[in-house]
């Protein structure tokens, strides 16, 4: 690729979707400039680089920009291919490609609910939590640690969010995810990404998530009864 | 090697419709099972365990399922008649526009044939929205894959007797010559494609099935 390369990331630090793009970002070893928006007001930049959307993360890579999370990380993926966030087979890539979008639009969705909603869609979320945490459990495929073996992949990318949010989801959604016996895979991918310096780089610290979340929790229920 | 391949899949389901014309325009065999919705088949509950839903993939035994994942696949396995662009900024423009139909269609199409008033309305006005986003995406070209039929097309073109009939139950023109010209001829050209032609479902007959299940869900 070019040397002179312009790679900016649009993002809030709180979200999910843009750990996934800086975890790819970092573990391809691209230098790139975090630009971050100050919600509730969108700037210019992510308004002209996001008009179909207006959200973050979005990419800019040598002037054009790319969003919504999943396309970023195959974009990133294609434009940086080594080291490779994808399996080498078309029946492995597709599998990664599954369990990517199984965590971004349902475990990161339930997430997310866990967090921003009350009542009703708040209890739907807690039990939902736990059943996809162990969904996630018997996906895993080999001995690991990572989701799809011994290397990192997409699937990782989409699930890094986990990592500084578990303590988020067991605190405010009174929840306790099945241990280490009943979900070993879980918890060595865990341990494995809590260790790995690309996903350290990634990620806001999970006491700031926790304060941020609480803190935006108390702002919802104030503001918007039922959540948002 | 003695290839296998089959699709597990549903007539009136556009998700199951965009994999045969993904496979019939590469010229590929393979053989459709059409499947009981109602009463799931142990081959598609083995084939996809975790959502149990067409469409299904099954290639040589294995199985692969989301249908924008099974056309990532067929593309992967077959690279002849290629759907995605090459270059990794036009790669990722057809894989944003196909979710973004996907993420605004699924829903408010299905929302449009089941429901009545003020549900209905809010459901119509956000897809004619849509519907103009996008003639601004093809920006006046044959297809969104360009000169030929790709990834976009196909995504968005499976649903296009849906289309009509939420206009039918809707009361509303979402492509017309008038606001939205491009995607008018766009439509038009799309379904003339003898793969499209083969596997769009007739209107008449899922009209009916739409009105069938309306009015299951308006009862409740």
């Amino acid at each position: 690729m070019a040397s002179e390369e312009q790679v900016k990331l649009l993002l809030i630090r709180s979200s999910p979707f843009a750990m996934s793009c800086a975890l790819a970002l970092n573990h391809k070893g691209v230098k790139f400039e975090v630009v971050e928006e100050k919600f509730p007001n969108k700037s210019e930049l992510l308004l002209k680089a996001n008009p179909v959307y207006k959200q973050v993360p979005v990419l800019l890579h040598n002037g054009s920009s790319i969003s919504q999370s999943l396309v970023i990380v195959e974009y990133i993926q294609e434009a940086w291919p080594d080291p490779s966030l994808l399996p080498q087979s078309p029946y492995e890539r597709a599998l990664a490609r599954f369990w990517a979008d199984y965590i971004n639009n349902k475990f990161i969705e339930t997430g997310l609910k866990l967090m921003k909603k009350f009542g009703e869609e708040h209890e739907t979320a807690r039990k939902d939590i736990v059943q996809q945490f162990v969904t996630l459990e018997k996906g895993m495929i080999g001995e690991g640690p990572f989701f799809m073996g011994g290397r990192m992949s997409l699937v990782d990318v989409a699930l890094v969010p986990l990592v500084p949010w578990m303590a988020s989801f067991e605190t405010l959604g009174e929840l306790k995810f099945p241990d280490a016996e009943q979900c070993g895979r879980m918890h060595r991918w865990l341990a494995a990404m809590r260790e790995n310096s690309n996903v350290i780089a990634s990620v806001p610290d999970s006491d700031w998530l926790l304060s941020y979340t609480i803190k935006l929790r108390g702002y919802i229920s104030e503001h918007f009864p039922g959540g948002v | 090697m003695e290839e296998e391949l089959k699709v597990l899949g549903a007539w009136a389901s556009p998700y199951s419709v965009r994999v045969q014309i993904a496979l019939d325009l590469k010229g590929i065999n393979y053989t459709l099972y059409e499947q009981d919705l109602i009463n799931k088949s142990q081959l598609l509950l083995q084939s996809n365990p975790v959502h149990k839903k067409i469409p299904a993939l099954i290639h040589n035994g294995k199985a692969i399922s989301e249908s924008l994942i099974i056309l990532q696949y067929i593309d992967e396995t077959w690279p002849a008649v290629p759907l995605l662009p090459k270059h990794p900024y036009e790669r990722a423009v057809a894989l944003f526009w196909a979710a973004f139909t996907d993420d605004k269609f699924s829903l408010s199409f299905r929302d449009i044939c089941r429901t009545q008033g003020e549900k209905q309305e809010k459901c119509i006005k956000e897809t004619v929205a849509n519907m103009l986003v996008l003639e601004e995406a093809l920006k006046g070209r044959p297809f969104f894959g360009g000169e030929s039929v790709g990834y976009v097309d196909i995504v968005l073109g499976c649903r296009a007797v849906w289309i009509q009939v939420c206009e039918e139950i809707g009361g509303v023109k979402l492509i017309d010559p008038h606001n939205t010209p491009f995607l008018y001829a766009w439509v038009q050209r799309f379904r003339n494609l003898d793969c499209v032609k083969k596997w769009l479902p007739d209107f008449d007959k899922l009209l009916s099935y739409a009105y069938m299940v309306r009015n299951y869900f308006l009862q409740q």
